[in-house]
């Protein structure tokens, strides 16, 4: 039974296609269509999921949307009559695409995807399918379910509890009261983009102190003991289809808002730190309250909070729960696995077997994967020169020491990975210990804010040398901890800002530890452990580099420059290669070195192309 | 019925004269409360089928899934700017993400 889940229309559409309860495949739209969270029907994605499967629309049982439209409507009415007499901007933002689009959504699947007119649609609430997304991968028999978000129809954030094929919501808490839109306000206000910058947000609190915890909790949001919430809706403005937050909410915190792309000050730094306080102390207590009315050990999560990893690695370290398993598409795009989950086992009623030792996520490497004699032919094709391995050990052995030599190398192999971090098959890796990677690849490679930490990937085995985790992995870069003692290195923050008048760029120079290109200045690392059992590549790649230097970690981060979305293709990955100051490229055994490569010539500015995040 | 292009903005008119003379207001901080979560006693709409081609059809679906305090006036409003909206499955119009409010 082929079931294909779809997100689509608000935030990062994608598609999904399980058969018989397994996973199959799975790919953001954005990947294929080059638009950064495209949001549209998510065609191309839903095309690679059937030529995976080499199965043709017409043997779908079903096709189901994440998302209710008319529970949608109904949150827009009630906020409308909330709007009272300031609703027009509420009407300019929703009015169109909830009539013309969202209710339409069956007619607008079948005409898209040229489905057949008996096609069954179906649709499945917004956090039933988050929280379907996290449970049913998981390797849990039961477990609580907690899900966060912006809003979902009308929830924002629930608590439930997911036992065999069953998932349900427990208690939930409605818009506009959201704490996903609280960290969308303080994304917005430090200059940030919503819907899209919030984990820069994340990686601006280290730098910041919690100065404002107190004044959040004291104006902007009330928080009950049991994790339960409400905004003062005095300082915002997203209820009426505007910014998210309004003149008092300025007032509030001495001025207007940071300008996008001007300097960072202390203000936005202690801002970013302080609200990332308030989201740790409500995931807490939430998770306090979903152990005790669901009297389960193990916890899973999904929804667009589910990604702030330092928030997850605080609520790990509190051991409310034996064991905690992260949707690693936490954010809209996760919702198109979990609704096609939900109707197998719920609406089809099928018996949940647990097939994998560990999760049946197939380590998020769920998307297009291409053959060597594919990217031959690629490559003969455009006469790009290249040298191509075929011992793998002597291939493993050029990487370890291309990376020893501070090579920046753009990795491509395998199937792409589904969700918002690259795991190792479309990544731009790099010595960790080198002390000015962390702002090379940021200003030279990925064009991007050099304040913004690297992750590591580390062998799983070799996570408790370098890593204070209290988990025994991290596969899916979900988690943040500190580096272990003996490996720091003396680090003043506070004595650093003063000699450098605030300037980001020395601070990211100076080294925090041994591994400082992925340490970031609170001396936490947002970690991922390669297993070989999920990516034997990756994992035989960082083992050869252990044998060569005795290090087992490596920098890891996407691969694609800003405002780009990871890339997909062998023709993606070579662009963004010649674009950047990238030195080496490896798609699967293929190496292509930049000295040797003809230097690029495009008729249009790529950075038109790709607008910033 | 003939659904047409003509007069697009009725319903928003509509909805906007209804809202104004709603308005509600969410319910906010009450700090004498222990708890603000609200218990979820059904799983009916957890998922469901999804199809309708009529006015009809649709105000079904309205009765099933919005909630008793939407009038049927309102119901109709609804369903008649979704009807005159049905030709706009024909074009493919790129939507963008914004980078100001939040998409909902």
């Amino acid at each position: 039974m082929y079931i294909l889940g779809i997100s689509a229309l608000y935030h990062d559409s994608a598609a999904a296609l399980i058969c018989d309860g397994e996973i199959i495949a799975a790919a953001q739209e954005e990947r294929f269509t080059r638009v950064k969270h495209d949001l549209s029907i998510p065609r191309k994605a839903v095309r690679y999921c059937l030529k995976e499967a080499e199965i043709s629309v017409n043997e779908l049982e079903a096709v189901v949307f994440y998302d209710n439209p008319i529970l949608t409507l109904d949150r827009f009415l009630h906020n409308l009559a909330a709007a009272g007499e300031d609703t027009q901007d509420l009407l300019e933002a929703s009015f169109e695409e909830l009539f013309s689009k969202k209710i339409w959504i069956h007619k607008l699947l079948k005409s898209r995807l040229k489905l057949p007119e008996q096609t069954k649609i179906l649709v499945c609430e917004h956090h039933i399918s988050h929280g379907a997304s996290a449970f049913y991968p998981s390797p849990y028999e039961d477990a609580a379910i907690i899900t966060m978000d912006g809003v979902g129809e009308w929830a924002t954030t629930t608590i439930g509890y997911g036992n065999k094929n069953e998932v349900k919501i427990i208690q939930q808490i409605n818009y506009p009261h959201s704490i996903g839109l609280l960290y969308s306000a303080f994304t917005y206000f430090c200059g940030f983009k919503v819907n899209s910058g919030d984990y820069k947000l994340m990686g601006l609190a280290p730098y910041g102190k919690p100065v404002y915890y107190d004044l959040i909790k004291k104006y902007l949001i009330d928080i009950k003991a049991d994790g339960s919430y409400r905004l003062n809706l005095d300082y915002f403005d997203f209820q009426y289809g505007r910014a998210m937050t309004n003149d008092k909410f300025a007032e509030l915190f001495g001025g207007s808002r940071r300008e996008p792309e001007s300097v960072i000050t202390r203000r936005e730094m202690d801002m970013a730190s302080s609200v990332q306080k308030v989201i740790d102390e409500v995931l807490i207590l939430t998770a306090k309250t979903a152990r005790t009315i669901t009297g389960a050990k193990n916890l899973v999560m999904a929804g667009g909070v589910a990604l702030n990893c330092v928030a997850n690695g605080k609520l790990l370290k509190e051991k409310i729960f034996d064991h905690i398993w992260i949707q690693p598409a936490s954010g809209d795009a996760g919702g198109a696995l979990g609704c096609a989950l939900y109707a197998y086992y719920h609406y089809y009623g099928n018996e949940r077997v647990r097939l994998h030792k560990s999760d049946s996520q197939r380590g998020s490497y769920l998307g297009p994967a291409y053959t060597d004699e594919e990217i031959r032919e690629y490559l003969e094709y455009n006469g790009y020169k290249y040298h191509q391995y075929e011992n793998i050990d002597e291939f493993y052995k050029m990487v370890a020491d291309m990376i020893c030599e501070e090579k920046v190398i753009g990795l491509f192999q395998g199937r792409m990975e589904f969700g918002p971090r690259a795991l190792g098959n479309r990544s731009i890796i790099g010595d960790a210990s080198s002390e000015k990677m962390q702002s090379l690849i940021n200003l030279k490679i990925k064009y991007r804010e050099s304040f913004r930490p690297f992750a590591p990937s580390v062998l799983a085995e070799d996570l408790h040398s370098y890593f204070d985790l209290s988990s025994e992995d991290s596969p899916y870069m979900l988690l943040c901890a500190d580096v272990r003692e003996e490996i720091k290195k003396p680090f003043d923050l506070d004595a650093l800002f003063e000699q450098t008048n605030l300037d980001m760029l020395p601070i990211v120079n100076t080294p925090r530890s041994t591994i400082p290109a992925v340490t970031h200045v609170d001396y936490s690392a947002r970690i991922q452990t390669v297993s070989e059992e999920r990516n034997p590549d990756y994992y035989r790649m960082i083992k050869k580099l252990k044998e060569v230097t005795g290090k087992s970690v490596i920098i890891n981060t996407s691969f694609n420059v800003r405002g780009e979305p990871i890339v997909c293709t062998p023709e993606d990955a070579y662009l963004c290669f010649m674009r950047t100051q990238m030195d080496v490229l490896i798609l699967n055994h293929f190496v292509l070195l930049k000295e040797e490569q003809v230097p690029l010539v495009e008729e249009k500015d790529w950075r038109i192309q790709y607008e910033l995040d | 019925m003939n659904w047409t292009n003509e007069n697009r903005e009725k319903e928003q008119d509509l909805l906007r004269r209804w809202a104004e003379n709603r308005s509600d207001r969410f319910p906010g901080i009450e700090q004498e409360e222990t708890s603000y979560f609200i218990e979820k006693d059904s799983d009916e709409r957890y998922i469901m089928d999804y199809t309708f081609d009529t006015l009809p059809e649709l105000q079904k679906l309205f009765d099933k899934i919005l909630a008793d305090d939407i009038e049927e006036e309102v119901k109709m409003i609804c369903g008649v700017a979704a009807l005159k909206r049905s030709d706009i499955l024909d074009q493919n119009n790129r939507m963008n993400i914004v980078e100001h409010r939040y998409m909902f």
